[in-house]
């Protein structure tokens, strides 16, 4: 299952970087996801990678991308089911969505938002969805501080855990998304017509007259 | 996403696992950089290198033991990066007779490239003569005779079109033509 996931996620980032970019940006990212750390990870342990959780990210990231909010809203409500790491997802796709439509407020927000918070309410308030709930609260700092050592202990200091951290999820990525970042294009910005993608396959659309 | 992403650092030990939920960001600014190839394959090698390296770090959690080469693993990463830069040069090869093509279509010139691709080529004979058919149409100054050939001598993208590809179809030859949406 994990690697279907992460098989279905470099499928789905072609789509959705194909409705920014030409082709062999799309192949690019998908290159750059394939060489991740994280993702290679494959080889040696499946259970290093979280398949479904890239899977349904990407997903509704291209969902949100092509306007449609409902499906979105769908997969976040199984994304805040199977990985916490998906409320990041959402509070970063609310964000982007409302700032790149000039802060104008939907209804269609309200669903949006609310319905994978209650899933995630649920799961951790209630046996509802897995019949049991959390034993551990990592807001206290005794958690905080477990980890701050964890990462002491297995990487020496925490700059070096940090560094690593950042080298073993996308390494020199991270430099070319800092590059590319000025004049990025917006987000929902075209967003209904980008999705239908030419048949001529590249970033420039044919010009003729349909006959 | 960053912020979110850092205050995971406070709520998981997983670091890396954090970092990688931003991949469709992240991944998506990252392909916008045009690396011509001498700079891509040095790039895809470093990255391989470095995820190998990561990955042998992960593995030393395993084994408990941080110093092993982990050669084979790191091998395997030069192949994946070796098949992609591949792959990537294939892409720019049909890229390169697409635009070569699309030259020859705008400026009549046809010793400026070779037409060898045969997908590309059909691809780029359906582009243009839809172009010269919607350039054409949206003149609307020339009636198209009926019997000669090529049939649009008027028309110079007509007939570069004609002399690369052969006569056009015949519903797009002379008479009237369709009507558009």
């Amino acid at each position: 299952m994990n690697v279907a996931g992460v098989a279905g996620s470099a499928g789905v980032l072609y789509l959705y970087a194909r409705t920014f970019f030409d082709r062999a940006a799309a192949l690019r990212a998908v290159a750059y996801f394939v060489l991740a750390g994280n993702v290679l990870g494959l080889l040696m342990d499946p259970w290093l990678v979280d398949g479904p959780a890239y899977f349904i990210s990407i997903l509704s990231f291209y969902l949100v991308r092509c306007d449609r909010l409902g499906w979105a809203t769908v997969t976040l409500c199984f994304g805040a089911a199977t990985h916490e790491s998906l409320l990041i997802v959402l509070a970063t796709l609310l964000f982007v969505h409302l700032a790149t439509s000039s802060w104008r407020f939907e209804p269609r927000l309200i669903p949006f938002v609310g319905l994978p918070l209650l899933v995630y309410a649920l799961i951790h308030n209630t046996s509802l969805v897995y019949g049991s709930t959390l034993t551990y609260e990592f807001w206290k700092s005794e958690y905080r501080d477990a980890i701050l050592e964890a990462r002491r202990h297995l990487d020496g200091d925490l700059v070096k855990a940090t560094f690593l951290a950042f080298a073993t999820s996308f390494g020199g990525v991270w430099i070319l998304a800092a590059l590319a970042i000025r004049g990025a294009p917006r987000f929902v910005a075209q967003a209904r017509s980008c999705c239908r993608l030419s048949p001529w396959g590249s970033s420039r659309p044919p010009t003729g007259t349909a006959y | 996403m960053l912020p979110a992403l850092a205050v995971g650092f406070l709520t998981a030990s997983d670091w890396d696992r954090i970092l990688t939920v931003a991949f469709p960001i992240v991944i998506v600014l990252a392909c916008r950089v045009r690396l011509y190839w001498p700079f891509l394959v040095a790039f895809l090698v470093v990255q391989a290198v470095l995820s190998g390296l990561a990955i042998d770090r992960l593995t030393g959690y395993y084994r408990e033991d941080l110093s092993h080469p982990n050669t084979s693993l790191t091998l395997a990463l030069l192949v994946v990066a070796l098949i992609l830069v591949l792959l990537g040069a294939l892409t720019a090869y049909v890229r390169a007779e697409t635009d070569c093509l699309l030259d020859i279509e705008r400026t009549g010139v046809t010793t400026t490239g070779r037409v060898s691709h045969r997908r590309v080529a059909a691809k780029t004979r359906r582009s243009l003569t839809n172009r010269a058919v919607g350039r054409f149409r949206c003149g609307q100054r020339h009636t198209p005779p009926a019997d000669s050939a090529p049939r649009w001598t008027g028309n110079r993208r007509g007939v570069v079109v004609a002399v690369l590809y052969g006569p056009l179809p015949q519903h797009r030859q002379g008479g009237e033509l369709p009507r558009s949406r």
